[in-house]
């Protein structure tokens, strides 16, 4: 199931080496999460979104690196993120890459509805996902809105018994990201 | 193969209040493994009737009782088994998300491995063209066709819109179409020319992500199923909508499968789990979902007895949906027990609960009640029967309160007077035709002629009827009005009668129709009439003759309630439940609490026939509509033969099998597969060479642990309604050899060896006998040598003149040698008789003879007896050998006080050592050799020891073997 990753690679190096027409990168991108428990509410972001989407071949990939989340209630919370839930040592990034669905020509101006359909992969476990975005093309550039949600199980991510009241078993991502001509 | 625990669950599913469809019966079923419940990724049904289920761990087979997984522990984690199909032949395959394939043959998973391999990735769907070629799709490698040992690849390179896909269905025409992220796509390969043609949003599909693809009733029409946007009719034959209106929006989530079976639409949605639709000319009906609890529905399916399956997560799914419709409530009100239901042609019921009547119509799929009537100021016991006539009054019939009638446009409504049958008194059946409207109850029959524009206000003109007019019984419990309008009362104590051309017949003496209560009767197909009757169970009448035709099992007279004919199928409600009896085949199929039929109500006039072949049923609670069964839907169970193990080892192929006489203990497993009710089957079964009859049992293996050598055949068949004879069979042919000792070539060859060891060992015998003759003879021989010997003249003449001599030299000393002479011969004459004596005995005669010798010769003969007299009791001699030996010894040599004879006798081990010096005479004298081979002789009847004999030219030495008393218990032995 790695067989994603090298894709990635692969639009990375393109991106390194030539810039054919349709390829965009992200400047800045935004991801946030937070989950409502019963008793204590988790929420971090991170500036650190780093992607590129074709849209000539309407493909895409994006990747965050998960130690760059800030903005926890407490550095305990931070440190049971990365330790215990997400083992950030050993599985540093998520990332998503995959397709876009919808026949629409995004090169034009205007504000699209897209699913991007990929792999998902987040704690070393991949699942495929269809995930709903908003898409605002202007003047050669590309504002990206999507939020989804991650259910912690499907991802292996597992909650010591203690503290799972406080963490509720489904997490909910906001990405907005500004992508640019490469 | 391991079984896993079944959970089933039993759910009726009521509808909310807020809810006014018809709800179905489910029954949910859980395979749980290592207390996970499975989830089911793929549903199918194989060639012989079992449904598989394929899960992460492997796939399991499911008889309705238990599910069995088929492969083996150590490979389930290889075998996620992700799609499923049968091919031309029945054979069921698998496909998992490694990307292998394999293949059910023989009890045995055999695995599909192409030259070109197989690829990596999980296996979404598997089919099987109109070739029978096998197609299947790769998560992101497109599709694959395999023909003629090449496997031929469709991707995006070939115009595929996606390599992406879903589902596959193949086309009459051969092609087949692909469900992809990127639309639909048709894909014809041709002498290996790939033409797709692509059908996606760009064209006007309401979604790109097709999930599911289904085949509708009409040819070239396909049902799509998408991600987001619902259903879609797709025309595959011109590539472009088939302009099917559908119902907006849709909130119900991803389709994951679509079956139709021509009326219906049935679609398995993500979030809202199965839904159903009619679907028409004018477009699909409003979505219902009968089974409002499960809420999510994966893979479907339907099996041999026309039942559908659906996967939802952690359970399988058997439901009744597209057989039964349940209406227990309607909003708020939950029909506690229907007592009397009417329908009309237009699909309105009616129905009554006991004191009042509720008018339901059906609007968009969802029911609803119309109009309420109650009856104030009416003395009723109860509503018993309802009847609408083409005036559109509704005819009520009442127990207490005679007939009411209520104008169902204006709502007003009236008791029935001016009539003592029908007035106030107990209605138990009204039937109307026409203008006739006919009433039967305790008072006997009144018929009631209406006209065009009657109403309330106006009497119609009525016609009694009694016991008086030809009926036989003022108690008729149902009034009928048959196809060719003859008018017939069903009574209380006279049987049948008959109205025709206004003449009464009864039929209460009739042949086959033995009983004198008939409760109810209904019209079947070409005119044939069905008596319910007390005695004679179900009765069919064909215009000429009764015939008793059915009855419950366990025979229980009485207990049905009601019977209804829909043309094809009796419905037949009694106190256990609901039997559907195919009249043509006369199989019949039973719904009761395992099919969500609990408590049935027995009331008379609750099942009603509406114009599509559906029958309604008011019960306890609420009412049940019972569709037109399918004619190709199983009501009997498949019967299988599923094992033959011989010592517990299992055999394949089954049939025709040539066993050893010692391979007989025989296992055979066999199945009655019937999904609608599994606890209901039985079997009957016999093996034709062991049983005379039929065995019935609930059994689902029989063994037999010891059959003798012969020919075999097991014969099994299963029914769930005792009716075995109808069943089909299904037979297994073995043999079991004949033991080789059994067989010709043994017998004739050991009985030929037999007789040759026979004859041997009488030749031998003769041979032995023969040589006992000899033996006798030279022992005789010997004996008359002996005597001759002793009384040889020689002996006696040299004897007297050494007496002589003696009497000259010493007369006392001849007194002692007469003596010794005398006992000599006496001895000689009693051992002649045996044919051992004690050594003693012989050594003593020897002595004596030493004795008689030493007299004549004098210091020419040395004698010397070397044996301990200790030894000389226990050894046996035949008599006179010694002496033999001595007489030899001195008549051979020369003996002179020159060269002195020396005899000496030792022992030597067991044997016994002669010996003389040899001075050989210068002219021997003869019968040389004949007193040795007498000696050798008689040994030779005692001992296999030999007498040996040595001559090393200075002595003679025999060795006479020495018999000892223990090995010869009898010396005496006489002859």
């Amino acid at each position: 199931m790695k067989k994603f990753f090298p894709f990635i690679s692969v639009l990375l190096l393109m991106s390194a080496t030539q810039s054919p027409p349709g390829l965009f990168e992200v400047r800045k991108g935004k991801i946030e999460f937070h989950s409502s428990a019963k008793l204590e509410l988790i929420k971090a972001e991170s500036d650190a979104l780093k992607g590129l989407v074709d849209l000539g071949r309407k493909q895409f990939a994006f990747k965050v690196a998960l130690n760059s989340f800030k903005g926890f209630n407490s550095p305990l919370q931070q440190e049971h993120f990365n330790e215990n839930y997400l083992e950030t040592e050993t599985y540093p990034d998520a990332s998503f890459s995959g397709k876009i669905i919808e026949d629409d020509d995004l090169s034009k101006d205007g504000t699209y509805t897209i699913r991007a359909k990929g792999n998902l992969s987040i704690h070393g476990v991949i699942q495929e996902r269809i995930i709903r975005s908003t898409v605002q093309v202007s003047q050669g550039k590309i504002k990206l809105q999507s939020s989804f949600t991650v259910l912690l199980s499907d991802h292996d991510i597992k909650i010591p018994r203690i503290v799972s009241e406080k963490l509720s078993s489904e997490i909910s991502v906001q990405i907005l990201a500004e992508l640019e001509p490469k | 193969m391991r079984s896993t625990t079944l959970h089933i669950i039993l759910l009726l599913l009521f509808t909310s209040p807020e809810l006014e469809a018809q709800t179905g019966f489910a029954q949910v079923y859980t395979i749980d493994e290592n207390d996970e419940n499975l989830m089911v990724q793929s549903l199918h049904s194989d060639g012989r009737g079992f449904i598989w289920v394929g899960t992460k761990d492997g796939a399991y087979r499911f008889n309705g009782r238990q599910f069995i997984n088929t492969i083996p522990d150590s490979l389930r984690s290889r075998f996620n088994v992700t799609a499923m199909a049968k091919d031309s032949i029945g054979r069921l395959w698998i496909g998992t998300s490694g990307g292998q394939i394999a293949y059910r043959q023989a009890g045995q998973w055999v695995m599909f491995m192409p030259e070109e391999g197989l690829p990596r990735k999980a296996i979404t769907d598997i089919i099987f063209d109109r070739h029978q070629h096998l197609w299947f799709a790769a998560v992101d490698e497109g599709v694959y066709m395999y023909a003629g040992h090449r496997m031929t690849n469709i991707n995006m390179d070939d115009g595929l819109p996606d390599n992406y896909v879903y589902s596959l269905e193949a086309m009459p025409d051969g092609q087949v179409l692909a469900g992809t992220d990127r639309g639909i796509a048709r894909i014809l390969l041709e002498k290996a020319k790939k033409k797709v043609a692509v059908y996606a949003s760009r064209d006007g599909l309401p979604d790109n992500i097709v999930r599911s693809i289904a085949p509708s009733s009409e040819a070239g029409l396909y049902w799509i199923g998408m991600e987001d946007n619902g259903i879609f009719l797709y025309d595959a034959i011109h590539n472009r909508d088939a302009g099917m209106r559908f119902p907006k929006p849709w909130p119900f989530g991803r389709v994951n499968d679509l079956m139709s079976d021509g009326k219906s639409l049935w679609i398995a949605t993500e979030d809202s789990g199965l839904l159903e639709c009619s679907v028409s000319n004018q477009g699909v009906g409003t979505y219902l979902n009968p089974l409002p609890s499960l809420n999510k529905a994966g893979k479907l399916m339907t099996d041999a007895a026309g039942q559908l399956w659906f996967s939802t997560p952690g359970q399988l799914v058997r439901t009744t949906v597209t057989q039964m419709g349940f209406m227990d409530s309607i909003g708020h009100e939950v029909f506690t027990g229907i007592h009397a239901l009417h329908i009309t042609t237009d699909r309105t019921v009616w129905i009554s609960q006991g004191k009042g009547v509720e008018k339901l119509i059906q609007k968009d799929g969802q029911w609803m009640v119309s109009d309420r009537y109650t009856f104030p100021g009416i003395a009723l016991e109860d509503i018993t029967t309802l009847y609408l006539d083409t005036e559109g009054i509704l005819w009520i019939g009442t127990i207490g309160a005679g007939i009411l009638r209520l104008n169902t446009s204006t709502g007003r409504w009236a008791k029935l007077t001016g009539n003592p049958v029908t007035e106030n008194s107990h209605i138990l059946s009204i039937a109307g035709k026409g203008r006739e409207v006919w009433i039967s109850g305790l008072n006997g029959i009144a018929r009631y002629n209406i006209f065009e524009g009657y109403g309330l206000n106006s009497q119609p003109v009525f016609t009694n009827y009694s016991k008086r007019s030809g009926i036989g019984s003022d108690y008729v419990y149902q009034v009928f009005i048959d196809s060719r309008n003859r008018v017939w009362f069903c009574t209380d104590g006279a049987g049948l009668a008959c109205m025709e051309d206004n003449q009464i017949r009864s039929f209460a003496d009739s042949p086959g129709l033995k009983s004198s209560v008939v409760y109810g009767m209904t019209e079947g197909p070409e005119g044939t009439l069905w008596f319910n009757t007390l005695e004679s169970g179900i009765v069919q009448y064909d215009g000429r003759k009764f015939t008793a035709f059915y009855n419950l099992p366990g025979n229980q007279g009485g207990s049905v309630s009601s019977i209804l004919s829909n043309g094809e199928q009796l419905a037949i409600m009694h106190k256990r439940g609901l039997e559907l009896l195919d009249i043509h085949s006369g199989r019949s199929i039973h719904y009761g609490r395992n099919n969500g039929i609990n408590r049935p109500q027995v009331n008379l006039n609750v099942m009603a026939l509406d114009a599509e072949g559906s029958v309604w049923i008011g019960m306890d609670p609420g009412i049940i509509q019972v569709k037109k069964r399918d004619p190709s839907a199983r009501l009997m169970p498949v019967t299988l033969i599923t094992a033959l193990q011989v010592y517990g080892r299992d055999i394949f192929p089954m049939d025709a099998n040539r066993f050893d006489w010692s391979d007989n203990n025989v296992t055979i497993r066999y199945e009655g597969l019937h999904y609608p009710d599994p606890d209901q089957v039985r079997f009957q079964y016999r093996l034709d060479g062991y049983h005379k009859g039929w065995i019935t049992s609930s059994d689902r293996e029989v063994n037999f642990p010891r059959l003798a050598p012969g020919n075999y055949r097991f014969r099994v068949r299963s029914a769930a309604d005792n009716r075995f004879e109808l069943g089909e069979e299904k037979t297994l042919s073995f043999y079991i050899g004949m033991p080789f000792w059994k067989t010709w070539w043994f017998i004739m060859g050991s009985s030929a060896i037999a007789v040759l060891l026979l004859w041997l060992i009488m030749r031998q015998r003769f041979h032995q006998l023969q040589q006992w003759e000899k033996l006798k003879q030279d022992k005789i021989q010997a004996e008359l040598q002996t005597l001759r010997a002793q009384v040889n003249p020689h002996f006696l003449f040299n004897s007297f003149n050494t007496l002589m001599g003696v009497l000259e030299e010493n007369p006392e000393q001849a007194m002692t040698y007469t003596e010794k002479l005398s006992a000599f011969y006496r001895n000689m004459l009693s051992y002649r008789e045996k044919d051992l004596i004690p050594l003693q005995d012989e050594i003593k005669m020897l002595d004596t003879y030493i004795y008689l010798q030493q007299q004549r010769f004098g210091q020419g003969l040395h004698y010397r007896m070397e044996i301990p007299g200790n030894q000389q009791h226990q050894y046996f001699v035949p008599p006179m050998t010694m002496q033999l030996l001595a007489e030899n010894a001195i008549k051979h040599n020369t003996i002179s006080i020159d060269q002195p004879l020396q005899l000496r006798v030792t022992l030597e081990g067991d044997r016994l050592l002669v010996s003389n010096t040899i001075h050989r005479k210068k002219h021997p004298e003869g019968g040389e050799g004949v007193g040795l081979r007498n000696i050798t002789a008689r040994y030779a009847l005692f001992t296999s020891r030999e007498v040996a004999i040595q001559d090393d030219g200075r002595h003679f030495t025999v060795a006479l073997p020495l018999i000892n008393t223990n090995h010869y218990a009898h010396p005496d032995r006489g002859r």
